[in-house]
């Protein structure tokens, strides 16, 4: 089971689920960006399997990992530092109190 | 021996993961998104990525998820915790966040893809390390672009609703 390209990327299937219905459920501002960072390792993980099972070179995949990485650190920190002006600014962050921009 | 802790490694990450989705406080989502992060951590150990799985580990566990625990603190007061759910948009987020990852996992596991034999010393810190600084340069030095871009504009989002709160 664990030599078996086919666990992993069943594994990372099921997490990006798990994180899109995180998305879609839930209303706090921070929650979702909780799915949005489970659906990023869940793709970590398919990057780090390919590496090992069907990459020419393993360190290809590995690099894009980190790359994956970099990009959510930087996602978090941009979305976090959004939802602190957005509760500065309205003292609130569910979603269901930002509707301004919804038609 | 693999095989077990991999199984251990799957039930800790999707507990943590149905902890960070479906409880409704976001403190108990954040535990159990630290639970999860560290079954994640430990499938990339299993996969033989060593370096990627100790950067799991410090960047989503020691940076994103401890930014979130003093997001949470700062913005979320404790009886505004509760959230109400709608039947509508459970089965909604159900059926796109089941059906979604349900079709992907039908077509990868009837794919085939080619694979390459195991080249084991190719996994070192060290050769990601050259891969980084040769092959990667432009990309690498790109990330650190963006990442100072990302400090410098968390700074400023952050910084400037401060001094203006009764703006819109």
């Amino acid at each position: 089971m664990a030599e078996q390209l086919g666990t992993y990327l069943v594994i990372a299937c099921a997490l990006f689920g798990v994180g899109l219905i995180g998305v879609l459920l839930r209303r706090n501002l921070v929650a979702i960006l909780i799915g949005v960072e489970l659906m990023l390792n869940a793709v970590i993980i398919n990057l780090v399997a390919f590496a090992k099972f069907s990459a020419p070179e393993p360190v290809t995949g590995q690099v894009f990992a980190l790359f994956v990485i970099g990009v959510a650190a930087a996602e978090a920190a941009v979305g976090l530092s959004i939802i602190l002006a957005v509760h500065k600014a309205r003292g609130s962050i569910r979603v269901d109190d930002l509707e301004e921009l919804a038609g | 021996m693999l095989d077990l802790a991999l199984g251990v490694l799957i039930v800790i990450t999707f507990t943590g993961a149905t902890m960070a989705v479906l409880l409704r406080k976001v403190f108990h989502n954040l535990l159990g998104f630290g639970l999860s992060l560290i079954g994640l951590a430990g499938i990339s150990l299993v996969l033989g990525s060593e370096f990627v799985a100790l950067m799991q580990l410090l960047i989503f566990l020691g940076g994103i998820a401890v930014a979130m625990v003093f997001a949470v603190m700062m913005s979320t007061p404790r009886e505004q915790a509760e959230e109400s759910r709608t039947p509508a948009r459970v089965v909604t987020a159900l059926v796109v966040g089941a059906g979604f990852p349900a079709v992907l996992a039908v077509m990868l596991v009837g794919g085939s893809f080619p694979v390459a034999p195991a080249t084991e010393q190719l996994f070192g810190v060290r050769d990601i390390g050259f891969a980084l600084l040769t092959r990667f340069e432009l990309p690498f030095e790109a990330v650190s672009l963006l990442l100072l871009a990302a400090i410098i504009g968390s700074v400023a989002v952050a910084r400037r609703t401060r001094e203006e709160p009764s703006d819109g």
